[in-house]
């Protein structure tokens, strides 16, 4: 059933129904835009439905001529019709859409610039025939590819049978055959943006995984601030930044790195010997005379580097993945991206860092949660954009860093990634974090983490409602919390 | 005088061996009864380290589950008084309904 509506006013776009089946192919998407008269065409599931406002909304929404693409929060509802749960987005994520098709099942489209995407997906050679939401995946990706604005409606618009993430009612084997499908749309929305990429399916199987080629002469600079402390982890004494590098060594896959270690005066001098012992000519040694400043050690170490990348380290960490410097190194070599970030796990296994959220406070989302936690609609096992990054293991190229001036030295202690992370979007570029790059950080073994009343009241006089509005995260979700909870009761 | 006579004399190879012997000796005392035992002190560490981390690790998903749990108990807290005061307060029966319920 197809449904139109030409919402008041001169200026909203019209806006039509069009109910495609689930393996609607390129020529019945054709067909149905084809046919539509509208300036809008909203493709929507069987299982869907959505009501007047929403037509309205989008009406609204696509009064913005550069607006190409728009969705809605989601109510997923049992074949009843009652409401099961919500499905909360961010705000357009591309990152996160070249590994998950989180947008769900309400898809608005610009009728005129979809002809144009469908057509070119149904001669494209690259990709086999696709159906459904590979197909849909591709029409967003080509979309969005020419430079078309995508808008998220944060509102609970319409309701749906399946979930954002493509783990729906459908077999598994359909699930499967889709990701497939997903799969190619993506390698040859990478092959034509010039991304040097391999595209794989993540485990458990609803999402995929970039994994960026990146150039081996790209040298890396891992910038280490330290005191040479020791703590003890697993019941056993650790020099911390030994047991880093030697991690580093013995794991890391990426071998084209340099160690700059900043180290402050109390350091003791075994432990500059063991450093050059384990790191040979590729030892950076920066000697660090003055009273603790984090932000200050970073810029030292940046003046002392050499590297296209920094890697930014706390000493008491210690390598998983091997990949890791690949994974966040490809990712911080996008143009459009700022600072890269890991996941991060306490000595427990539980999540440290997966990412920031800023919500009346800064946090650390699902911190405490399983490392394995795989979050609201699968968000904590896709790379994604995110608001902030913890410079206890970021990643960024090295000119963007000089770009924005490095960390403030007025937050020495607290807060200077926060700062860091809001200053390199306020140029523009996009923060991001990466589960696939792994690592354990034993957080708090050797640092402070007193929150000072002026660092608190310095950050919030200085970025007041960004770090109250938080694009990856949800207006409907309650604020000052680590975790997705939804605003009053549902 | 023959001047070879003025020479020291090399030492004999057994007094050498038996030399080194006592070396050996006295880094063992240092050591331990033998490299073997070093060796397998070191790798005991090791074992015990890696226990350590199983150990901390599965103690580490039990703290998750309860970090997880709370979260959900606050969340429930937090619908039952929405309901409290949404329905029950606003239609007295609820309130008679659920009041028997609980006394049962």
């Amino acid at each position: 059933m197809n449904s139109k509506i030409q919402p008041k006013g001169e200026k909203k776009a019209t806006v039509e129904i069009v109910v495609l089946d689930d393996q609607a192919d390129h020529s019945a998407i054709n067909a149905a835009l084809n046919s539509s008269l509208a300036d809008v065409v909203v493709l929507s599931s069987p299982g869907g439905g959505c009501n007047q406002r929403a037509l309205s909304l989008l009406g609204t929404v696509f009064s913005d001529p550069e607006v190409t693409v728009a969705y809605s929060d989601e109510s997923v509802v049992d074949k009843r019709g009652r409401h099961l749960h919500s499905i909360y987005k961010p705000d357009w994520s591309p990152e996160r859409f070249r590994s998950q098709f989180f947008i769900g099942d309400l898809l608005a489209v610009r009728r005129s610039e979809a002809l144009n995407a469908v057509v070119d997906s149904a001669v494209d050679d690259s990709v086999p025939s696709l159906h459904g939401k590979a197909l849909r995946w591709d029409l967003v990706l080509r979309l969005t590819e020419s430079g078309g604005k995508v808008a998220h409606i944060p509102e609970l618009l319409f309701g749906s049978t399946g979930v954002a993430s493509g783990v729906t009612s459908d077999s598994a084997s359909q699930v499967g055959d889709m990701m497939l499908e997903a799969t190619a749309v993506v390698q040859a929305h990478c092959a034509r943006l010039e991304i040097a990429a391999e595209v794989e399916i993540s485990e458990p199987g609803n999402t995929l995984h970039l994994r960026r080629q990146t150039d081996a002469s790209t040298k890396v600079s891992l910038i280490i601030p330290t005191r040479g402390s020791s703590g003890t982890v697993w019941g056993q004494e650790r020099v911390f930044i030994i047991e880093l590098v030697q991690s580093i060594i013995t794991k890391s896959t990426w071998k084209n790195v340099e160690f700059v270690v900043v180290a402050d005066t109390a350091t003791p001098p075994i432990v500059r010997r063991a450093l050059t012992q384990l790191c040979g000519d590729r030892l950076v040694w920066v000697d660090y005379d003055y009273p603790f400043n984090f932000s200050d050690k970073i810029g030292q170490g940046r003046a002392a580097s050499s590297g296209d990348v920094l890697l930014l380290l706390n000493d008491d960490m210690e390598v998983i993945s091997e990949d890791f410097i690949e994974e966040l190194v490809g990712l911080a070599l996008d143009p459009g991206v700022g600072a890269v970030g890991a996941r991060l796990l306490l000595a427990d296994g539980r999540l440290q860092h997966i990412g920031h959220r800023y919500a009346d406070g800064t946090f650390h989302l699902f911190a405490g949660y399983d490392g394995d936690y795989a979050g609201p609609e699968d968000m904590c096992r896709v790379t994604r954009e995110c608001i902030g990054v913890t410079a206890a293991c970021l990643a960024i190229r090295a000119e963007v860093f000089d770009e924005v001036g490095g960390m403030a030295l007025d937050f020495p202690n607290n807060f200077n990634d926060v700062d860091f992370s809001l200053r390199l979007r306020e140029r523009g570029l996009r923060n991001i974090v990466t589960p696939h790059a792994v690592l354990f950080h034993f957080e708090s073994v050797t640092r402070d983490g007193t929150v000072t009343t002026e660092e608190a009241h310095l950050l919030f006089s200085r970025w007041g409602a960004q770090v109250s509005s938080d694009p990856y995260s949800n207006p409907n979700l309650e604020s000052g919390r680590i975790e997705w909870l939804e605003k009053g009761a549902h | 005088m023959d001047v070879h006579e003025d020479l020291p004399t090399a030492i004999p190879p057994s007094d050498e061996l038996s030399e080194l012997r006592a070396e050996v000796s006295r880094l063992r005392a240092l050591v331990g009864p033998s490299e073997k035992s070093y060796e397998d002190l070191t790798r005991d560490a090791l074992t015990a380290r890696d226990v350590a981390r199983t150990a901390e690790l599965e103690t580490g998903r039990l703290r998750a589950q309860i970090v997880e749990l709370e979260n959900e108990v606050r969340r429930w807290r937090r619908d039952f008084v929405w309901f409290r005061d949404r329905v029950v307060k606003k239609a007295p029966i609820f309130g008679r309904v659920i009041g028997g319920l609980r006394r049962k």
